[in-house]
């Protein structure tokens, strides 16, 4: 059941959301360069807490998870009411139709990135050693802000292990789903650009797509960043877009390592069509 | 959790004003002016509707305002609070054995309380540092409650914590008044360990989070006194203390208005937004840069108290 207006962006971290998310800002701006100051409109975070605030002017700074979620609902129903005019909301949780009102939701984006590429630059991001993240990624019901001893600009988000977190959002039968894949996203942009326009409904020809694949290039969004700053950006990395390959993972991972994902995901991750690293 | 059912019901002290509630308000100092004063703010436990009549901002069902100026918070599963006429409060609580609804009373109502009595709430701590009384404004998690420990701990007394309620001057270039809340420090456990202190021995502000009430800590001087000077909270890399001019430091007291949409729905935006400008035309103010390193904090009160800005 579909009928309301959010269109979810949803992902496990590090696995091209903010790419995406570029694309699409891009995308509704005539495939002009992404505005990165302007993603948090054009796209917001669906766990900030200052945008939760704002929405209905309720602090959530001392709430519980078992609140925070009821609140967070509350603002995706209202905002995804139907008949609103279509809005993107990036996510990291997993699929919880209790979180996810099914009747907000137009469809989701889903962001695919093969975990074995996800596992380093996500532990470069956090901070965190890669074993200790390849750990988390296989982690049931892992949850994002848990017993924080300080204050998290984002609400905790239930995002599961790395497979049950793609699986909730490829298997939910509330919406229909695009999926994007990192490494064909790579590969075939202004393909899997023309898809994500299409899908989204907006208005975009070839050639503004390829304007927009242009200004989203890894290299374009680094320079951007560069430039002007992301906001986004943890103060614990130097840069946001960090690397932008696929397949890099067999230079930056063990094969313990490596092997671990594989043993930790394998099952799903065969039937994406990621091979064992021996094969 | 402290057991809120040996603390007497009655009379309560809150921003100068005596308070009388049906219900246990354990974080507020017991009411001991003169008996004869007139009660300013009543609190009553009462079954509430879930929606106000007309509301002037229906698409919002968890803060509603009505024609009248009535403000009805519904935070779900938790508690709905309706304040009316800056005078009475009355409250529903929805889950028996949470205390945590009192965070909302003692955080929105109050700022609620303030816009119907055309007072100014702002998100700030704030102390008498030096005999001046110095604001620390900034949103959550921006270090407010450390810093005003860090000082209350130098001997500055604690005037109030997250919310500052100011009584705007009447005259022309007058400093407003502060009235202090009550005195209660909320510190993250990181914050509450770097003071020495065992986070474990304190009440968590909810049985949920790594959050303590320092409650009796600070040393609390209840006394309303004028505005001094505003310090806005900032982050950043350095400890930096730089001063901003009259017309930024309005629209960034405007933006830190306890409850800003709230106000709006109640017609207060011009008001506020006057009474932003005549503060930062009245008291000096700063920004002050923090990092988030807590080595920092030393550096950071010996900024706020330096004499020669004051």
């Amino acid at each position: 059941m579909s009928g309301g207006s959010i269109f979810w962006i949803a992902s496990y971290p590090k696995s091209g959301n903010t790419w995406v998310r570029c694309l699409l800002d891009s995308l509704l701006h005539g495939g002009e360069p992404p505005r990165l100051d302007k993603l948090i409109e054009t796209c917001p975070n669906g766990a900030l807490r200052s945008w939760l605030e704002a929405f209905f002017d309720v602090p959530c700074a001392e709430m519980t998870p078992a609140e925070i979620l009821l609140l967070r609902a509350a603002v995706y129903g209202h905002l995804g009411q139907a008949g609103a005019p279509p809005c993107y909301i990036k996510l990291h949780d997993c699929h919880d139709p209790a979180l996810i009102p099914p009747q907000a939701s137009a469809g989701v984006v889903y962001v695919l990135r093969d975990p074995r590429d996800v596992a380093p630059s996500w532990a470069d991001f956090m901070g965190r050693g890669l074993d200790e993240t390849i750990g988390l990624m296989a982690r049931p019901n892992f949850t994002l802000g848990r017993s924080k001893p300080r204050y998290h600009h984002q609400a905790e988000q239930v995002m599961g292990s790395w497979s049950e977190n793609v699986t909730s959002w490829l298997e939910q039968q509330d919406m229909p789903v695009l999926l994007l894949r990192y490494e064909e996203m790579m590969a075939e942009p202004q393909r899997e650009a023309a898809r994500l326009a299409d899908f989204l409904g907006l208005k975009a020809d070839d050639e503004m797509i390829a304007k927009a694949v242009a200004a989203c290039s890894f290299d374009q969004l680094r320079r951007k960043e560069e430039a002007e700053g992301f906001s986004e950006r943890p103060d614990s990395v130097a840069r946001f877009f960090r690397q932008g390959k696929a397949g890099a993972w067999s230079e930056n991972l063990s094969q313990a390592q490596a092997s671990r994902i594989e043993a930790d995901h394998g099952e799903l991750m065969q039937r994406l069509g990621y091979a064992p690293s021996g094969e | 959790m402290s057991d809120s059912s040996d603390t007497a019901h009655g009379d309560f002290l809150l921003c100068g004003w005596r308070v009388r509630s049906e219900l246990p308000l354990p974080e507020l100092l017991s009411w001991n002016g003169d008996p004869k004063t007139p009660v300013t703010v009543t609190i009553r436990s009462g079954e509430l509707p879930d929606r106000l009549e007309n509301a002037v901002n229906p698409g919002n069902h968890l803060m509603m305002v009505s024609p009248d100026g009535d403000v009805l918070l519904h935070i779900p599963g938790l508690v709905k609070i309706l304040v009316v006429g800056g005078h009475s409060v009355t409250v529903q609580v929805l889950r028996s054995g949470d205390e945590g609804w009192r965070l909302f009373l003692l955080g929105s109502a109050l700022a609620y309380l303030c816009h119907q009595r055309r007072l100014l709430p702002l998100h700030a701590a704030c102390l008498v540092v030096g005999g001046k009384a110095i604001a620390l404004v900034g949103p959550s998690g921006y270090g407010k409650s450390t810093l005003a420990l860090a000082l209350s701990r130098c001997g500055h007394h604690l005037l109030s914590d997250d919310v500052t309620v100011l009584s705007p001057a009447t005259e022309s270039g007058a400093k407003p008044l502060i009235l202090p809340a009550y005195p209660r420090l909320k510190l993250w456990r990181d914050s509450v360990q770097n003071f020495g202190e065992q986070p474990d021995s304190f009440r968590r502000v909810r049985d949920d989070l790594d959050k303590f009430d320092l409650c009796g800590l600070g040393d609390f001087d209840p006394t309303p006194h004028p505005l001094d000077g505003v310090m806005l909270l900032a982050k950043g890399k350095k400890t930096a203390l730089e001063p901003v001019a009259k017309p930024l430091a309005t629209v960034q007291l405007f933006q830190q208005i306890s409850r800003l949409k709230t106000a709006k729905c109640l017609g207060r935006q011009q008001y506020l937004f006057a009474q932003c400008g005549a503060i930062a035309g009245a008291v000096p103010v700063w920004q002050l840069t923090r990092s988030d390193d807590f080595a920092d904090l030393p550096a950071l009160v010996e900024l706020v108290e330096g004499r020669d800005h004051l």
